[in-house]
């Protein structure tokens, strides 16, 4: 079938950010099927948003926002993580570990933490590894930059407690 | 170990993104799937249906005059555009949650917004239909025009006290139906966003 403009635009812009989105996807799902699921509803929220970016914030900011908050909002996926007892989140793996590449007990441990933080704090660790300024996460989340930092820190304290219980 | 040693790690991802699975075309062909999709499905199908069976109902009544005088074709006539404009308002609000716009927070505060207001203004309409409908019975009453409406009779043999009653319990019913479906299809997505919300305080 041939491509309409508007869908090699999208295509693209969309190139240089799979990855970014695989590792939002990674962030929220646990296994492959959820990762890739989770994948595919993004892709679809931002094609249906696309017509209406005017270019306001950063690509890669739009993007941010669409992709947490398909994660965020995501039900069906919520009602997935419902049915994981509490051994099994207790016990989280690497996902696809192998193709990640993360083999130390330690981060994975870290991993496992992170998975014990709600979905909010999960959006801000995920943020904070890519590297972003706290003015970016404002600008991503719409959480002020003072509740940020805040909430950085107890990550932090939240998190050692987790691996120091492990 | 902190934080900060992950970032390295997590920057090292090494997945084949040129996978197929990972197609953006294909994703976008797949179909809707959001938790509200099912719902603005069966709601669209809701909209087709219930106007065709109305207009049905409507030419049976021309075509077959006995027809008029049966107290459950007349509720149906009143029911059914009611329950079309409820599945009208569910698609509207639907489309609504479908956008994302601004941030991630303002994003959800803005639904949690719509879900409340829609609910609102569903709920107003459609108790001033009910309301309308009472005063045009009480109207028909007063006046004895009997038989534009079959089954008036009855209603008059009630005592008014008695009527009042009725009307109420009408409203009531229709109140708790109202906040019983808007809880059934829109309950736990409200739920989510306003925990998020709350996470994000």
């Amino acid at each position: 079938m041939k491509k309409t403009d508007i869908e090699i635009e999208f295509e693209t812009k969309l190139k240089d950010y799979k990855l970014l989105i695989y590792k939002v996807c990674r962030m929220y799902a646990n296994s492959h099927d959820d990762i890739q699921d989770l994948y595919q509803d993004i892709i679809i929220q931002l094609w249906k948003s696309y017509p209406k970016f005017r270019g306001e914030a950063k690509f890669s900011t739009w993007l941010y926002r669409i992709a947490i908050n398909t994660a965020l909002t995501n039900f069906r996926k919520q009602k997935r993580k419902i049915q994981t007892s509490d051994v099994e989140l207790q016990s989280i793996q690497l996902p696809y570990e192998e193709d990640v590449g993360l083999k130390e007990e330690q981060h994975q441990q870290m991993y496992a933490a992170i998975q014990q933080l709600n979905d909010v704090e999960k959006s801000i660790v995920m943020l904070y590894l890519e590297e972003k300024s706290y003015d970016e996460m404002e600008e991503i989340l719409g959480i002020t930059n003072a509740t940020l930092r805040v909430k950085m820190n107890r990550i932090k304290d939240k998190l050692r407690t987790f691996t120091n219980n492990k | 170990m902190e934080l900060d040693h992950l970032k390295n790690s997590w920057n090292i991802v090494s997945v084949d993104i040129t996978r197929n699975e990972f197609d953006i075309i294909s994703a976008t062909k797949k179909g809707m799937e959001s938790p509200l999709a099912g719902l603005k499905k069966a709601s669209k199908k809701q909209t087709v249906v219930l106007p065709v069976l109305f207009a049905f109902l409507m030419v049976m009544t021309t075509v077959v005059p006995e027809m008029k005088n049966h107290p459950l074709i007349w509720m149906a006539l009143i029911l059914l555009p009611l329950i079309t404009i409820y599945y009208y308002f569910n698609i509207r609000l639907i489309n609504k949650l479908e956008n994302n716009e601004g941030t991630v927070k303002n994003d959800i505060q803005k639904k949690v917004k719509q879900l409340i207001n829609n609910n609102k203004l569903y709920l107003n309409l459609t108790r001033a239909a009910i309301l309308i409908l009472v005063v045009i019975t009480e109207l028909l009453i007063q006046y004895n025009n009997m038989g534009l409406i079959p089954g008036i009779e009855i209603i008059k043999s009630i005592m008014l006290p008695l009527r009042i009653l009725i009307y109420a319990g009408v409203m009531g019913i229709h109140y708790m139906l109202s906040k019983y479906t808007f809880n059934l299809y829109f309950g736990q997505y409200l739920k989510r966003l306003k925990e998020l919300l709350a996470e994000m305080e």
